[in-house]
């Protein structure tokens, strides 16, 4: 192919690559004569070419694995300061530096670059530490939590239910064979059944505690259960006019529940002594202070601390005057609040006259509402 | 990693971790912040780091938190600056090794980060190479570096004194 105007470049640079024959040399000089504006075109080509550079890589011997030089002696001494170098290695070194001791003080030198240990400690340790509570207490917590809790709920369910039992003897009396025979007994028979106890010695024996002064106040029977003797007397005069349930409250008299029968005109019946069955009013309370006292003993235990619910809670003199289901529930509030450390939160409304009329229940996002 | 081999690590690394920003960035408060991010991070993630990977996590995490505050233009300070008071054996220091501090100062930063891992932790190469985000032979040519331009400085000032 001839040299045109579409084609000269690749002329220009064959002819500086040394490219081109000495007829085509010929052909291009030709060409450019027949069009001297692509002369200084051409002249420019001439300077991208490079000439062959004399620069060397002096550090050829650090790169060639020979042996020790004095160009490597350094890397060696490196090397064998970061315990880099085979058992061979190290023998030559030492041979070297042997051979050469102008590389001893080299060697020394290097030495002293190994940094010692310091003694900076960190001044605030602690701020870094986490208290550690382990998932087996977590677990052991959360489990004796439930059970206070369950306990707890339990004894306010026993209280419901015996205060329910409670409430429907009061309107609905029922009779007890036994004993209201036995009242029955005392009025028709009094005479009688005096004489008989005084043939058997019961009197004197058995009821130290009856109100000697009481005249009317007498024994009328005694009847032995299995473990536990029933005493039945007619109330005291003064008290007969008096709703027996508030003299139990005030511990004046112990009120046997069934023994008072509404379908008769008597006044009602009894007991001034020590022992009582089937008192469930005591009972109750008896109950409900063990549960308390359990219940307060576990919340210490929960959360560490001596909490007294009575120095926190009973010591508002409002406390005290509230019916025992009112006080149940702030008690077992101020228990499920102490124990949950307030995740779990039982709220308590009361009515004017100090009765529960709703409880709330809430941990998180659970609620639970309850409206007497 | 439980939360007792936590506090275990704080005990066991604390001290160390805290030496290698404090020698790097010269900064008592400082150092002493990138330890507390750098224990924090490591109680957030102390279910997915293991017991015996927890020095590394330490040392990276710091590594890392302390060349984020330097780029973001954290000057560095000097060793004046620095509450003496907080070195247990300060006044005991040798000549020599103020002069090797002096030294490593002066030190490119990544020279400094993998020598003294190297010296103070007692690191592999590949170990420093986890840290630092380099491979090994880059962390050995960093430490030959460093060898030699700490030998170099102890010779100039061996051959003033």
């Amino acid at each position: 192919m001839n040299i045109n105007k579409t084609n000269y470049g690749a002329w220009f640079i064959d002819y500086f690559d040394g490219n081109l024959s000495a007829e085509k040399t010929a052909e291009l000089f030709l060409f450019l004569e027949q069009h001297q504006d692509l002369k200084q075109e051409f002249e420019s080509f001439r300077s991208v070419t490079l000439e062959p550079s004399d620069v060397i890589y002096i550090d050829k011997d650090k790169l060639k694995k020979t042996g020790i030089t004095a160009a490597t002696v350094e890397e060696f001494i490196i090397a064998d300061l970061e315990n880099d170098l085979n058992l061979q290695d190290k023998i030559k070194l030492k041979e070297f530096i042997a051979e050469n001791p102008s590389y001893k003080k080299e060697q020394d030198l290097f030495r002293l670059t190994r940094l010692q240990p310091e003694a900076e400690v960190f001044p605030d340790k602690k701020s870094l530490k986490k208290k550690i509570i382990t998932p087996v207490l977590i677990q052991m917590r959360v489990i004796t939590a439930v059970a206070a809790a369950i306990i707890i709920m339990l004894g306010l369910l026993y209280i419901n239910r015996q205060q329910d039992q409670e409430q429907t003897a009061e309107k609905t009396p029922q009779k007890n064979t036994l004993i209201n025979d036995s009242l029955k007994d005392f009025f028709n028979n009094a005479d009688e059944i005096k004489t008989e106890i005084q043939k058997n010695n019961l009197a004197e024996k058995k009821f130290p505690e009856i109100n000697s002064d009481e005249k009317n106040n007498k024994v009328i029977n005694q009847t032995a259960s299995t473990s536990t003797e029933i005493f039945i007397a007619p109330a005291p005069e003064k008290l007969r006019n008096t709703d027996p349930v508030q003299l139990a409250e005030r511990k004046e008299i112990h009120l046997i529940n069934v023994s008072y029968d509404a379908t008769t005109e008597s006044a009602p019946v009894l007991f001034a002594g020590r022992t009582v069955i089937n008192n469930e009013k005591e009972t109750v309370k008896e109950k409900f202070d063990d549960i308390k006292d359990l219940a307060v003993e576990k919340v210490n235990q929960l959360t560490g601390e001596e909490l007294l619910y009575t120095s926190e809670i009973a010591s508002d003199p409002a406390t005290d005057k509230l019916p025992l289901k009112s006080r149940l529930f702030k008690f077992t509030a101020w228990a499920l609040n102490k124990i949950s450390n307030n995740k779990v939160q039982l709220e308590n409304t009361f009515d004017q006259s100090g009765n529960i009329a709703a409880y709330q229940v809430s941990a998180g996002k659970f609620k639970y509402e309850k409206e007497f | 990693m439980t939360p007792e081999q936590y506090n275990k690590c704080v005990d066991s690394h604390s001290d160390g971790v805290y030496r290698f920003l404090l020698h790097n960035i010269r900064d008592t408060e400082l150092a002493r912040d990138i330890v507390q991010d750098t224990f924090e991070k490591l109680w957030i993630n102390v279910g997915n780091v293991s017991y015996e990977k927890s020095k590394s996590y330490i040392f990276t995490t710091a590594y890392h938190t302390m060349i984020d505050k330097i780029r973001r233009g954290k000057k560095q300070g000097s060793w004046d600056e620095v509450n003496e008071g907080m070195h247990a054996d300060n006044k005991h220091y040798s000549d020599l090794k103020a002069i090797l501090r002096d030294a490593v100062s002066r030190l490119p930063e990544i020279q400094r980060s993998v020598i003294m891992l190297r010296d103070y932790e007692g690191y592999s190469y590949e170990e420093i190479g986890e840290i630092t985000g380099l491979n090994e032979s880059q962390v050995k040519v960093y430490i030959y570096r460093a060898r030699v331009a700490l030998k170099e400085y102890i010779g100039s000032i061996q051959n003033v004194v």
